[in-house]
């Protein structure tokens, strides 16, 4: 009860303490309180009663508010799959693209529409990445007997994919840094399940050529310090040989 | 030859897959997709029809005329009987005969003829008699309720009777109605009706009973709260017993 109310009559008080009655409830009335115009008063303490009394919830252990908000887990078990050769093709066509492309990013979508979605998958195309949606059952179905399989819990809620045939994850974070309506949840970028930190730190990494190169200059950098080591006493040996022949 | 879904249109934008057959073309031999194709969007997902062959339906399968006024010989007044509207109906009249589809009532209330006269022409007008059968689970009015002329004092006697009725408790079937159809077809109809009549009903399946009936039982088994309003009356914690009634040591507040 956010609001002070001035408790002024029994039915007044009625209302403070439970301010709804089940909708089981009726109103039938009798005697002098027959004239349906005027609310039925109940007692404050039988009130207080019922409110206290009132059904309590088991707690749910249930991690995330979408899966709380979904069905019970005994109803859950209950439901069954019927067949479907539409949502098949979907998912076969999902899979296809889940092999075939460098990166599947799993994006997170609320209030999305209109111009706010065409420029953002505009922007995207000119990194060749497209967005599509499949939803959550397509995409688990595509999902299920790959190695993976574990990208079912990010399925949960309004989800859309981006996908390029080469890992561009730079270009993609970029992007997203400027759409507050999208948030990025994980992906798997060159056949990595990654999540989001991951891709943030694949981002930063610099192109393969870098690496090669940097890696070949740490080796190279032992050899080259051994001839150098090698090589100095006998520079030393020759500088000190000309000195003396210049000065002789 | 096999088909696979592509993005049609711009990329941009809403999706509209295409579904197209891939076919080698006829002069380089690559794999294309030629321009006719069906949209995706439109293609739905048709489901198996429900069985309904145990569903027979009788001959006179439309609702019966029920009379305005009952064939007495003697119409005797009779007091208004307003308590026994309390409480839920029998359970007997909370079932579902033929196990499909009904109007159920939420609180209690009173019949009239008009009532009946509307739920009837309104199923029979909109029903298919060989697909469909329609009941009633009420009896015709029978209560008489009296009336004084206008614009009388008060005193002379119990007035003359006006018209009659039926009382209905809550929880009861008022109507039914099955045959070999989906419940889709049916629930106009009877949506239609339930918001007309003098109390609060609603459409209900056999699913839905059973359903209602299960969450109960779940709500009975999982309810965290130690106390139920139903110890409380019985025991008389806090000495409440002087503010409960004789309704509440029966129906423990699910009833008034």
């Amino acid at each position: 009860m956010a609001t002070l109310t001035r408790i002024s009559s029994a039915a007044t008080a009625v209302r403070v303490v439970c301010p709804t009655l089940d909708h089981m409830v009726t109103q039938v009335r009798y005697r002098k309180t027959i004239n349906t115009r005027s609310k039925k008063h109940i007692s404050v303490i039988k009130a207080k009663l019922l409110s206290v009394t009132k059904w309590k919830a088991p707690q749910d252990t249930r991690m995330t508010m979408a899966e709380r908000c979904g069905l019970r887990e005994e109803r859950l078990q209950e439901t069954v799959v019927q067949e479907n050769p539409l949502r098949d093709l979907m998912a076969k066509e999902a899979r296809n693209v889940l092999e075939t492309s460098g990166m599947v990013a799993v994006l997170h979508i609320s209030d999305f529409s209109g111009p706010d979605r065409r420029v953002f998958c505009a922007k995207l195309k000119e990194s060749d990445i497209t967005v599509r949606f499949w939803s959550n059952s397509v995409a688990g179905l595509a999902v299920q007997d790959t190695p993976y399989s574990t990208l079912t819990t990010l399925m949960v809620g309004m989800n859309m994919y981006a996908h390029s045939p080469d890992p561009q994850v730079a270009p993609l974070l970029k992007v997203l840094k400027v759409t507050p309506q999208v948030s990025l949840l994980g992906g798997l970028v060159d056949g990595l399940l990654m999540s989001k930190a991951d891709m943030e730190h694949y981002a930063q990494l610099p192109s393969m050529e870098q690496c090669y190169g940097e890696v070949v200059s740490v080796l190279s950098a032992g050899v080259g310090q051994t001839s150098q080591l090698l090589q100095n006493p006998l520079q030393q040996l020759s500088r000190n040989l000309q000195q003396i022949s210049s000065s002789a | 030859m096999s088909v696979l879904l592509r993005r049609g249109g711009n990329h941009i934008g809403h999706n509209t897959s295409k579904l197209c057959l891939i076919q080698p073309h006829h002069i380089t031999g690559r794999q294309v997709c030629p321009p006719v194709c069906v949209l995706s969007a439109g293609l739905k997902n048709f489901p198996i029809p429900r069985n309904y062959d145990h569903v027979e339906i009788p001959e006179q399968s439309k609702l019966k005329f029920y009379q305005r006024v009952p064939d007495l010989v003697k119409h005797v007044r009779e007091p208004r009987g307003i308590k026994m509207l309390r409480g839920p109906a029998d359970p007997e009249q909370t079932v579902l005969i033929g196990k499909q589809y009904g109007i159920k009532a939420l609180s209690p209330g009173l019949m009239r003829w008009g009532h009946f006269e509307m739920i009837r022409l309104t199923i029979n007008r909109r029903m298919d008699t060989k697909t469909m059968w329609a009941k009633w689970r009420i009896e015709a009015p029978y209560k008489p309720l009296t009336k004084k002329g206008q614009g009388h004092r008060m005193g002379g006697g119990k007035g003359a009777i006006d018209h009659y009725v039926t009382p209905i408790k809550q929880d009861r079937i008022i109507v039914e109605m099955g045959g070999k159809i989906d419940f889709e077809v049916v629930h106009p109809m009877l949506r239609e009706i339930a918001q007309k009549l003098p109390f609060q009903a609603k459409v209900v399946t056999q699913e839905m009973l059973e359903e209602e009936e299960r969450e109960e039982e779940w709500r009975r088994e999982n309810n965290q709260n130690e106390f139920t309003f139903e110890d409380v009356v019985k025991k008389n914690m806090m000495g409440c017993s002087q503010h409960i009634s004789k309704y509440d040591r029966e129906w423990f507040g699910k009833y008034q």
